[in-house]
């Protein structure tokens, strides 16, 4: 039996229940923390000069590493981001200051801008705006770093950059039981394991809470998931004891197929994952056996993303109040299409401009019962925020439109400040790209380091 | 927050007592690119052959219509009773294009739950 538990899903998650995952005792915990644009964002950040890993990792492993040492849990991630080995200097430096006793292996390669620039016609694609270019790698390099464990050490944390997310569970159950890396049923069967650990909470009760068809006991104190998984790789998904949420047929349900499309073909670095002959059995309280599923053998090509800055971008926010409300936010988006069109003139077609009244029609106004009878919502609607939005190639075309809404007057009466108040608010746009590349030029690249102490200290200083 | 007693009252609608799929299934959206998934899962699982019946792709692609620019696809998994709905286009552009505020379609969850089954 081999216990991991899911104990981040996403870059700013609340870290303190993965410390509870620890008190279990479990042997591993994954900490999934890189979102769709997270490396584009970091490469950014790392060209600045910044930290190439998501700010808060300093303190998850601050609060981690404790326990993690206590119990002897293996920490799993993709918290690197851009820079696996910088993340795996901290981890070493936060470990060092509090006398712990662990070791830290960086899986890098993964960043594969180079090789991208270098066989640009090959793979279509235009470098000149690139700044990131990052391929999901999988369970065979997260093997590789397992391997490097030295049991003189209290525990152990690995930290690679864009490991795909069900990866970090399939790389130690490979590693603690042996399969082989085209073993594809057990393989499909551990990623749907990893597929509803590595969310975290949302398998639990986050992300499902709709009282009275869907109540989830006490969420302030979310319990995260773990997983019992047998050597066929089938598994009882389970929670700690007096920890809040729910663990259930339906919340794992709800979890199964997020993100996932054809649901006999997942496809992962490890393999294509067959959901589609999952079988869920509620064994016991919050217990929930997951048995069924397979697989097929994986891809020849990783999926890598590429990464860049293109564009430009603002919102603002305006609250209107009173009777009338949505009348006058009417009026106020009037102002701002007759100011663009006839006073700053302003090529429309290269402005992407949007402008959604709140609490009326901003989730749902571009569907065609999505938008209510005005007469009713005029009578309804004392409370509204008209939000204009807008994105274009520069950022010269978005200064006008984010003028115009900065000054709310000479709009309808009753309208509040805009928000943000000045004129401030145009950013830049990350834009993310897929292609596909073959295996061996990047996994050849893949490598493993092991700070020294000394290093540590030299760097950090 | 609902008490408990209100909680227990609860209980679902079949198929053709139904005004909407609100009072049957639960949902969760998922993105890729300009693309969502909504996955649809019956309270009850003797639901799920009705739910089948009912909930056509061609049903939900008209639900979406405005919002879905492109195609829908249904998978339909009998060993979890749930559906899984693949709607193209649906997401203006995707996360890194979007202007609008649920830039991730999150929502799209329950606006398909809003989809009327007493028509």
């Amino acid at each position: 039996m081999v216990t991991i538990g899911g104990g981040c899903g996403s870059a700013l998650d609340w870290l303190e229940p993965s410390r509870r995952l620890m008190d279990e005792g479990l042997d591993y915990v994954i900490l999934e923390t890189i979102g769709t644009v997270a490396t584009c964002r970091a490469a950014k950040r790392a060209h600045q000069g910044e930290v190439g890993y998501h700010p808060y990792l300093e303190d998850r492993l601050e609060l981690i590493l404790g326990p993690a040492t206590e119990h002897g849990t293996t920490i799993v991630t993709n918290g690197g981001v851009v820079d696996p080995t910088g993340a795996a200097r901290l981890a070493r430096r936060v470990a060092r200051d509090r006398g712990l006793s662990v070791q830290v292996i960086a899986i890098t390669g993964d960043g594969c801008l180079d090789l991208v620039e270098a066989r640009a016609d090959e793979f279509d694609v235009d470098v000149s705006e690139l700044i990131s270019a990052n391929a999901y790698i999988g369970a065979e390099e997260v093997v590789g770093a397992l391997e490097r464990r030295d049991d003189a050490y209290d525990a152990h944390v690995v930290i690679g950059g864009r490991i795909a997310d069900p990866s970090l569970v399939v790389g130690p159950l490979v590693h603690e039981y042996g399969w082989a890396l085209d073993d594809w049923d057990r393989l499909g069967r551990a990623t749907v394991v990893g597929h509803l650990l590595e969310c975290s909470a949302q398998v639990t009760g986050g992300y499902f809470s709709d009282p009275p068809r869907k109540p989830v006991p006490d969420l302030h104190r979310i319990g995260y998931p773990y997983a019992e998984v047998a050597e066929d790789g089938s598994a009882v998904l389970a929670k700690p004891d007096d920890s809040g949420g729910r663990l259930d047929r339906h919340t794992v349900r709800e979890q199964l197929f997020y993100e996932v499309h054809d649901p006999s073909e997942y496809v992962t670095p490890d393999v294509v994952a067959d959901f589609s002959t999952v079988e869920l059995t509620e064994v016991g309280p919050d217990r929930v056996e997951i048995g069924g599923g397979g697989g097929r053998e994986r891809p020849a090509d990783l999926k890598v993303l590429l990464g860049s800055i293109e564009g430009y971008e603002f919102e603002k926010f305006i609250p209107i109040g009173g009777p009338n409300a949505v009348g006058r936010a009417e009026v106020t988006k009037g102002i701002v299409d007759d100011r663009l069109e006839h006073v700053f003139d302003v090529d429309r077609s290269r402005l992407d401009l949007r402008m959604e009244i709140l609490g009326v029609d901003g989730l749902y106004g571009d569907a065609h019962d999505g938008r209510p009878d005005y007469s009713e919502a005029i009578d309804e609607h004392e409370e509204v925020i008209l939000r204009v939005a807008g994105n274009a190639p520069e950022r010269e075309l978005l200064d006008p439109a984010l003028r115009t809404v900065s000054t709310t007057l000479p709009g309808p009466a009753g309208s509040g400040v805009a928000i943000p108040y000045d004129a401030g608010g145009i950013t830049e746009k990350a834009e993310i790209v897929p292609i596909y590349v073959p295996r061996e030029p990047i996994t050849g690249n893949v490598d493993y380091a092991e700070l020294t102490t000394e290093e540590v200290i030299e760097r950090a200083d | 927050m609902p008490t408990e007693t209100e909680r227990s009252e609860w209980e679902p609608s079949s198929v053709a007592d139904a005004e909407t799929l609100y009072d049957v299934a639960h949902a969760r959206a998922g993105n890729k690119q300009d693309i969502s998934n909504v996955s649809v899962i019956p309270y009850d699982d003797d639901a799920y052959d009705d739910l089948v019946a009912v909930l056509t792709p061609e049903r939900v692609k008209d639900h979406f219509a405005g919002i879905v620019t492109g195609g829908v696809e249904r998978y339909c998994v009998p060993s979890v009773s749930s559906m899984n709905f693949v709607l193209h286009g649906a997401l203006d552009g995707g996360w890194t294009q979007s202007n609008r505020i649920d830039r991730s379609g999150k929502a799209l969850s329950t606006y398909m739950l809003r989809l009327p089954l007493d028509e």
